[in-house]
């Protein structure tokens, strides 16, 4: 008992960090103690699901706590401008929990680190352009900043792009991809679906994002 | 918001990965984009990592290496594999 009120206190401000870092990345869309709000509340869940043997609380914690409020952000927002721009900082955390500790590549040059810091501004790139081409079924697209004729023809042209290279994926890529993002499917219900772990899901999704990224490039 | 605009290395690596959106999406977007990934290398403890890693070495204008009395290296530019040499060529700090 007294480790969980511990896990709780500690967990606390875990959940402001992460509010505090989502607040920084998803703007003025969303108020910091809006997401505080949402952390606390989903931090009793977060709490008894921990299992001591898998890692540490504060690491599983924030995982948790940023998938919480991304997914709460997400059931809340549907004007068109902010339901992208959300789509798009999701898909760039989700490639960020794969990135490598180059402090355990031991035997990279300072060529070999550039060249890895362009791969992931490329594939960053990539998955926000992604997130901003997607209009999901339940956003509103008059109401909002649609933009310019020219900025809805551009984005329309880039969401054509996404199409395209998004049916040329292995299957299990695009349905990740396609269900996920364009169908605001829980990620882990659809790695669940497909018989996959959200491990290994999460590894198909950076492979989708690289995919894609490559397609948008090659023809730009 | 992280702000990498006095950092004229990162500002070109984030702006050669904008690049091939630049015609195909719009200004307030594309600023928008800009504004994530210098997020991203300054949030995130493994990007800052790599950021540093893959800093260019640079060196100070003049050459200049400042040390306190012991000969210790007081300042080197942040993340670089530089390493500080003595005049007779031996290894320093």
């Amino acid at each position: 008992m007294l480790a969980e009120v511990d896990r709780l206190r500690e967990g606390m401000a875990v959940v402001d960090a992460v509010a505090y870092r989502l607040a920084r990345r998803l703007g003025p869309h969303v108020e910091l103690e809006e997401l505080r709000g949402i952390g606390r509340l989903a931090l009793v869940g977060v709490n008894q699901s921990y299992d001591p043997a898998r890692s540490t609380f504060p690491a599983y914690a924030a995982h948790k706590l940023k998938w919480a409020i991304f997914d709460e952000v997400r059931r809340t927002t549907h004007a068109r401008s902010a339901a992208a721009r959300l789509s798009a900082v999701m898909a760039s955390e989700r490639h960020l929990e794969h990135l490598p500790d180059p402090d355990e590549a031991t035997d990279l040059s300072g060529e070999g680190f550039q060249s890895r810091l362009t791969g992931l501004l490329e594939d960053q790139a990539a998955a926000l352009a992604m997130g901003l081409s997607i209009s999901r079924a339940d956003a509103m697209s008059a109401s909002d900043d649609s933009g310019s004729p020219e900025e809805v023809t551009a984005r329309a042209q880039v969401a054509a792009s996404v199409r395209g290279a998004l049916s040329d994926l292995p299957e299990r890529e695009r349905a990740l991809v396609e269900r996920h993002y364009y169908g605001g499917e829980a990620f882990e219900s659809i790695a669940e679906d497909l018989g996959i772990s959200k491990s290994w899901a999460s590894r198909l999704h950076d492979r989708a994002i690289a995919t894609l990224g490559k397609a948008l490039r090659d023809h730009a | 918001m992280a702000d990498s605009s006095d950092d004229l290395w990162l500002t070109a690596q984030i702006d050669a990965a904008v690049a091939p959106y630049v015609d195909r999406l719009s200004e307030a977007e594309i600023a928008w984009m800009r504004e994530q990934l210098a997020e991203v290398l300054a949030g995130d403890p493994r990007a800052q990592k790599l950021v540093r890693r893959a800093r260019p070495i640079t060196v100070d204008e003049s050459g200049e290496v400042r040390r306190d009395a012991d000969g210790k290296v007081l300042q080197t530019p942040l993340g670089s594999n530089v390493v500080p040499l003595r005049r007779n060529g031996t290894k320093a700090g």
